[in-house]
């Protein structure tokens, strides 16, 4: 791959990126749009879609899927990431010893 | 508090979700190896890219002999999402000169984004808002340049923990629900994204964003009505 669509690529995401945040005075008005609040609901829940999606192809990844569970779980009941996190790993572990 | 000390805060905030990136990392640094890229070549595409989703799908795009311009639009689409982070963060974010705020952008990712503004949403207004965020993504950046080297350096490393990213995705994904709106967001943009989920390389994620956005909009302003009458 050539080095110069990793750089247009960098460029123009570091733009994307500055859109607000380098507007002169910087930007927003001191609260979040209306809009904008509800984008974490929107997209984080997305991007864990997609994660799984791409390591769940046969019947084979159940164990990825319960793990997942029980990671959402722990993170309902705790908000905690790095116990979730564990929590998910640990299931996988143990489901893929067993099976 | 001082500056050192927000900072702090800040990574240790985020020191679980800067834990999980080093995996995330570690895959990338993996790809990119089985790709023919080099361990230089990979440490070079985190540091300007610096975006997991869309490095990787550089890659895959690439491997398959994508035309350029295509893999150019295809990784700003996946980033397009940093423009939305930056319009909700910039107002935490105004202290700063121009410089320094081209430096804060840079450093804007989802781990980075989402945990300093769930810090800010729960604790309210803080002073120094700017270092708590310059110490998560910082931190965040620093895992993810270790996890690519890491990744890209141990080729023949067996580890299951392909999954820690899903799962951090996941456990944010859960964390970001904090009423019925965000539930009817997330349950529309999920709808969405599995209706369109032919799209390949993670084109669906945008539309089903919107859709998710549209719904809870829709749902706030009712909400508001019913509230007024």
């Amino acid at each position: 791959m050539s080095a110069l669509v990793v750089v247009v690529i960098g460029v123009l995401t570091f733009a994307i990126r500055g859109a607000f945040i380098l507007r002169r005075g910087g930007g927003g008005d001191g609260r979040p749009h209306p809009w904008l609040v509800r984008v974490p609901a929107a997209i984080l829940p997305l991007l864990a879609a997609s994660a799984l999606s791409s390591s769940v192809a046969s019947p084979e990844d159940a164990p990825k899927l319960i793990a997942a569970a029980t990671a959402a779980a722990v993170a309902w009941y705790r908000r905690n990431l790095l116990l979730s996190l564990a929590a998910g790993l640990t299931t996988l572990w143990i489901l893929e010893a067993l099976l | 508090m001082t500056r050192g000390q927000a900072a702090r805060a800040g990574a240790w905030r985020c020191a679980p979700v800067a834990a999980g990136a080093v995996p995330f990392g570690m895959a990338f640094g993996l790809a990119a190896t089985d790709g023919g890229v080099s361990v230089l070549g990979a440490l070079g595409m985190s540091v300007v890219m610096f975006a997991g989703a869309a490095q990787l799908a550089t890659l895959e795009l690439t491997r398959s002999g994508t035309p350029v311009v295509l893999v150019v639009a295809v990784a700003l689409l996946i980033n397009l999402r940093f423009a939305m982070y930056g319009a909700a963060i910039s107002p935490y974010l105004r202290g700063p000169g121009r410089l320094a705020r081209a430096g804060l952008s840079y450093l804007l990712t989802d781990q980075a984004f989402a945990v300093s503004v769930s810090a800010y949403e729960d604790e309210g207004p803080r002073s120094q808002a700017v270092w708590f965020y310059v110490g998560a993504a910082a931190l965040l950046w620093v895992a993810w340049q270790v996890g690519t080297v890491l990744g890209a350096s141990l080729g023949a490393f067996e580890l299951s923990t392909e999954l820690a990213p899903a799962l951090v995705f996941v456990a944010l994904g859960v964390a970001a629900l904090k009423d019925r709106v965000d539930a009817l967001v997330a349950v529309a943009g999920l709808a969405t994204f599995f209706a369109l989920a032919w799209l390949p390389y993670g084109l669906a994620l945008l539309p089903a964003a919107v859709v998710g956005l549209a719904a809870g909009r829709i749902a706030d302003r009712m909400r508001l009505a019913s509230v007024a009458s």
